[in-house]
């Protein structure tokens, strides 16, 4: 697994977030799993049944990373919604744009 | 989905082995979707539902029928038969159609000279009920042995029999019923006009056979929860009301339909865990 992948998994398993994040980036499900359990394997998580958390090892590798892979400016971190974007045509001064609600997806 | 929902089902897969199946990656990526899809209760009741589930792949299927046919049939059963008639579970309507119980057939004809307890007998294929229509006759050491990998709410196994039953030369007593699996329902069905049967495996309904008040109320609302997402409610709580939780080489839809059946979130489409089409 590329090390940015490496930190995205350590950072979902710190913040308890969702591993979609990674699913997102194109990691296979399968994939997340294998490194997962390698991460296990190598002391960087644990799982006792109850919860998966970092150990102080994955904590400090966490942060290792973290100083190459965080993403702190706001561009790099918001993505643009070019899918919802109104084409050119449709931005003209007066015109007034009410979404349907059913295809707001956020 | 959080890493411990995550690391969850992934320890669920490890437990019953489904790793070791074909396939297993195409179902564990749409389990992850369908449990990213859910909220945390949603996603516990499926886990818990996951545990309970049983997957049979088609190359399962030869070392359960030996089973049923070297073990749990008894040998006072067969020592005294001349012959045995293979005949497909299905309505009369579908004997054009290749249905489940052809599978069975077909892995029966390979395996059949295996079975050493039954040397002395002939082992027939049938495949229309024409041909067992009055005047074909049953012996005292003849017997029918109606195949199926899976029976659910028992309505093609009582259409199958009452057909044979209209010939008079066959009785209940000269009929056997093997199955891979059956459910509760058609255990309930064959108990009660008594013909014997052998399976391997007995499901049941996993919601309301399983949970007691209150839990049950709570795991039944939780699914009609997560059922929202399906595109119909025909096969709400699986056919017939089943609340199956198998899949064998097709899953029945007597399975409770969100393992089986697509559906839609945000109006992106996803496929089931164990998708049927």
């Amino acid at each position: 697994m590329e090390n940015q992948n490496l930190y995205i998994l350590l950072d979902v398993i710190f913040r308890n977030g969702s591993v979609k994040r990674l699913a997102r980036k194109g990691v296979d499900y399968n994939e997340i799993a294998i490194q997962t359990q390698n991460a296990i394997k190598n002391d960087l998580v644990s799982y006792d049944d109850q919860r998966v958390i970092l150990t102080f090892k994955g904590v400090e590798l966490l942060k290792q990373l973290e100083i190459t892979y965080k993403k702190t400016k706001k561009e790099e971190w918001i993505e643009k919604d070019e899918k919802n974007r109104l084409d050119k045509n449709r931005r003209e001064k007066n015109f007034i744009f009410v979404p349907r609600q059913t295809e707001l997806t956020f | 989905m959080n890493p411990t929902t995550f690391a969850r089902l992934y320890s669920i897969f490890n437990a019953k082995r489904w790793h070791d199946k074909e396939m297993h990656e195409v179902v564990f990526t749409n389990f992850c979707e369908l449990l990213g899809n859910l909220n945390e209760k949603q996603q516990d009741l499926l886990l818990e539902l996951a545990e309970r589930y049983t997957w049979l792949t088609f190359a399962e299927y030869q070392g359960r029928l030996v089973h049923i046919f070297n073990t749990i049939i008894p040998e006072e059963e067969i020592t005294n038969l001349s012959k045995i008639i293979l005949f497909p579970v299905m309505k009369p309507k579908d004997e054009e159609k290749t249905k489940s119980g052809h599978g069975v057939l077909i892995i029966l004809r390979g395996i059949r000279p295996f079975f050493t307890r039954y040397n002395h007998l002939n082992f027939q294929e049938v495949e229309t009920f024409e041909h067992l229509e009055s005047p074909f006759d049953l012996s005292n050491t003849e017997r029918i042995f109606l195949l199926d990998d899976f029976l659910g709410t028992g309505d093609t196994i009582r259409t199958t029999i009452e057909k044979l039953l209209i010939n008079p030369n066959i009785t209940i007593e000269k009929i056997r019923v093997i199955t891979v699996a059956s459910h509760q329902q058609a255990v309930t069905y064959m108990d009660s006009i008594g013909v014997r049967y052998y399976t391997e495996i007995v499901t049941r309904k996993e919601i309301s056979d399983y949970y007691t008040s209150p839990e049950l109320e709570e795991k039944t609302a939780i699914m009609k929860e997560i059922e929202k997402l399906l595109p119909s409610k025909k096969y709400s709580f699986g056919y017939g009301l089943s609340e199956g939780l198998i899949t064998l080489y097709r899953t029945p839809n007597n399975t409770f339909p969100i393992f089986w059946q697509d559906y839609e979130k945000n109006d992106k489409k996803y496929k089931a865990p164990f998708p049927r089409y």
